[in-house]
């Protein structure tokens, strides 16, 4: 393989790297701007109600799942890069390193591949733990703020399930639903860093 | 391997230039996050202080600003290491560092704006408070009360300060990358391996008393056969003066290039050095340290090195080749035996600015500079720090161990609880920093700001009370007397027959040229001297800019190529 190739094919897979980072950067700051809306919403305007906020987080779950599908694209780029940056460019500037004679192979497999190397609930696992889970934390900080506080503090538990009531589903049941949502955030969370920990991908974004 | 890196340099600009963008983007949002907040208080009719709590979004903006920042300096520094083929420093940090240089950005006066327009709003509408009570309730926000929310404010804000403190002292010098820092950490360590390493080492000096005490330094790495070089500071300043600014602006480093085997000391209680508990005057220093120091390096190289000492350090290289000693009942005396020795274990000795003798005191104003004290120019007044009002300061540091400049910021770096508590005290150096304490040891026009800056906080280190009134008596007594007065060492110097450089800087404040001349080289018993003025110059300017290394090699070759007699 021709040195210049190698390098064309880096400047290029890190050009395509950037630009699915841009777009996902994008994305997060879209859910970061509809968490101040809804926050300017539901606190700023009279007799808003909590639900701006709950349906709120649908808008943001959406962008979790564009971000997701963006990383799986934008993993498959960012492992080609590590590859050549490995085994090509850091044995070329410290003798002590020696490549993986199989990294060519690798790398050639990966741009014949269509598929990423990144399934999807790894993908929504790896936006949660970069982004997402403090985007809902902030997120359900303001809702459950807003139903506490607005329009003046509960003054009981009781008022406080009634408070999140929603026609005829009752209050506690919704926020029952809370358990295992963040309950799978959690998870997912855990699970992603260990892999990271233990299996040694790297996310650099 | 100029087109690999050039290729890595460009993939690394872009990448910088990618995460730039992202930075300002962020700012932006984060502005109109603060904008849309004051907007809707104010203007939207019946909104509440609630609205405040879009400070959520601002932190999540902030959050993500923390890793871009930490991405973004990571990134700048691969940038230009891997564009100059060389070197790129351990990447350090990650997100503690990444937030505090994006409040450092942004978010200090972002918040500062959210968090005035929050008080305000609850001070003014619907109608201005009345009392301070009344505020107070209106502030309360559920089961929070109004004191528990301001206290809660202050408390944030002197995180936010220490958050702030923290990343002035790494936005310069730190490397920071997070656990997610771009490009490969890994890679950029590769690139790392290519700086010219520092060497650590600690050479162990015994004292008469019993106790040891080690000397730390570090030397670059050894480069063949060449001539040694041991270089080593003056007063109050550890090693990293011959070291200032690795890289292009290090003189250690040039002199490293330019062919010799440089091992650079951190003086007693200095640097990495441990005996700041000690008492030590500069009869210690001579009669104990520098013969160690000397016997360390000679140990590990085949032929004798040259003594390269700066001011202070000049200085005790003198007294100690003329074979100043100390008994161990206490008394100091001239030993032909140590003279003869210690001059035998160096090529030659290179003293740059060092005078022992203050003949010149009176007149330069230099007596009157110990009696009155530093000038300070303090808001277009003049005010006068007596030096011994700052000895009691620096035998506090001394004592402590407190890391000063370096270390402090050091300490600032390595992070931990550590971080918040020092934080203030690099404010409050920072403060003195501007207030040019250390003036008097350059010539300011030759230097650059940041060169001031980083001679303040990475080499302004701690010294010993004996020495300063060692120093104190010889400047009021215009002569060099031992310790306790029983050696004069003005009168010694023809005990020194060592092939010796003297190099004097014109506008030096502390070693006058021309008495440098007569009192000390006319008096010198070498018979191969030489004397060097550098014109122009102040004490340490030499230091501190890369154009005049060559005048540092240059005198230490006069040394080698068997000094021409003086003229």
């Amino acid at each position: 393989m021709a040195e210049d190739v190698v390098q064309t094919l880096y400047a290029e897979e890190t050009r395509r790297s950037l630009s699915w980072r841009t777009a996902m950067d994008w994305t997060r700051n879209l859910s970061v701007m509809i968490v101040a809306g809804m926050a300017f919403v539901a606190f700023g305007l009279n007799g808003s109600t909590h639900y701006v906020l709950f349906f709120g987080s649908l808008a943001v779950f959406a962008q979790l799942i564009f971000e997701a599908r963006m990383h799986r694209f934008a993993q498959a780029s960012e492992d080609r890069l590590g590859e050549i940056e490995k085994n090509y460019f850091a044995p070329a500037l410290d003798v002590g390193v020696s490549a993986d004679p199989a990294w060519r192979e690798r790398l050639a497999k990966s741009l014949l591949s269509m598929a990423p190397s990144v399934g999807f609930i790894e993908a929504i696992a790896a936006r949660i733990s970069k982004n997402y889970f403090v985007i809902f934390v902030a997120l359900d900080s303001c809702w459950l703020s807003k139903l506490y506080l607005d329009p003046r503090p509960a003054t009981s538990w009781v008022e406080f399930w009634h408070r999140v009531d929603f026609g005829f589903v009752p209050g506690w049941a919704i926020l029952l639903f809370l358990v295992p949502f963040w309950g799978s955030f959690v998870a997912l969370t855990v699970w992603f860093r260990l892999k990271q920990k233990y299996l040694g991908r790297e996310v650099r974004y | 391997m100029p087109g690999q890196l050039s290729a890595l340099a460009q993939a690394y600009a872009a990448r910088r230039e990618q995460v730039a963008s992202s930075v300002a983007t962020n700012r932006a949002l984060a502005g109109g996050v603060v904008f849309g907040t004051i907007a809707i208080a104010y203007g939207a009719p019946g909104a509440s202080h609630l609205v405040f709590f879009s400070a959520l979004a601002l932190f999540l903006l902030q959050i993500f600003a923390s890793a871009q920042q930490s991405r973004l300096f990571a990134l700048s520094r691969a940038f230009r290491s891997a564009r100059g083929g060389l070197p790129a420093e351990r990447l350090e940090g990650g997100r503690v560092a990444g937030a505090a240089l994006a409040v450092r950005d942004a978010y200090f006066v972002l918040f500062l704006c959210f968090d005035i327009s929050w008080l305000l709003f609850d001070f003014v509408r619907p109608t201005t408070a009345g009392s301070f009570a009344e505020y107070l309730a209106r502030l309360r926000i559920g089961p929070l009360s109004g004191a528990g929310l301001l206290v809660f404010t202050i408390v944030f804000w002197l995180a936010y300060a220490a958050l702030l403190a923290y990343g002035w002292s790494i936005a310069r010098d730190v490397c920071v990358g997070g656990a997610d820092s771009a490009i490969a950490a890994k890679l950029v360590r590769q690139l790392g391996t290519l700086a010219v390493e520092r060497i650590p080492f600690a050479a162990e000096v015994k004292i008469w008393e019993g106790t040891r005490i080690k000397l730390n330094g570090f030397r670059l790495p050894q480069a063949g056969a060449a001539q040694a070089l041991i270089l080593w500071p003056g007063f109050t300043q550890n090693g990293f003066v011959f070291d200032l600014f690795p890289g292009a602006g290090s003189l250690a480093e040039y002199l490293w290039r330019r062919g010799f085997d440089v091992w650079v000391f951190h003086t007693r209680g200095t640097g990495a050095s441990s005996g700041r508990s000690c008492r030590a005057s500069l009869d210690d220093f001579a009669a104990f340290d520098l013969p160690a120091a000397i016997r360390f390096v000679s140990a590990k190289i085949d032929t004798p090195p040259i003594f390269v000492g700066h001011s202070m350090g000049g200085i005790c290289a003198l007294l100690s080749a003329m074979g100043l000693e100390r008994l161990p009942a206490g008394p100091t005396r001239l030993s032909d035996d140590a003279a003869a020795q210690r001059q035998q274990a160096l090529a030659g000795l290179v003293t740059l600015g060092s005078l022992p003798d203050f003949t010149f005191a009176r007149e330069s104003g230099l007596q009157r500079f110990v009696w009155r004290g530093i000038e300070l120019r303090l808001l277009g007044r003049k005010l006068y720090l007596p030096v011994t009002k700052l000895l009691p300061l620096l035998r506090g540091f001394t004592f402590l161990g407190i890391p000063v400049g370096l270390r402090l910021r050091q300490a600032l770096a390595r992070g931990g609880a550590l971080r918040a508590l020092l934080a203030p005290l690099y404010l409050l150096l920072e403060f003195a920093a501007q207030l040019g304490l250390w003036e008097f040891l350059y010539h300011r026009p030759n230097v650059s700001r940041s060169a001031r800056r980083q001679l303040f906080f990475a080499t302004v280190d701690g010294t010993f009370w004996d020495v300063v009134q060692q120093y104190r008596q010889a400047v009021l007594r215009g002569r060099m007397l031992s310790s306790d007065e029983r050696v004069d060492c003005s009168k010694n110097y023809g005990r020194i027959r060592l092939p010796t450089c003297l190099v004097a800087m014109e506008l030096d404040s502390l070693a006058d040229p021309q008495r440098m001349r007569t009192d000390l080289l006319d008096r010198l018993g070498s018979a191969r001297k030489s004397f060097v003025v550098w014109r122009g110059v102040g004490h340490e300017d030499f230091f501190m800019d890369p154009k005049y290394f060559p005048r540092v090699e240059e005198a230490i070759r006069t040394v080698l190529g068997k000094l021409p007699s003086p003229g």
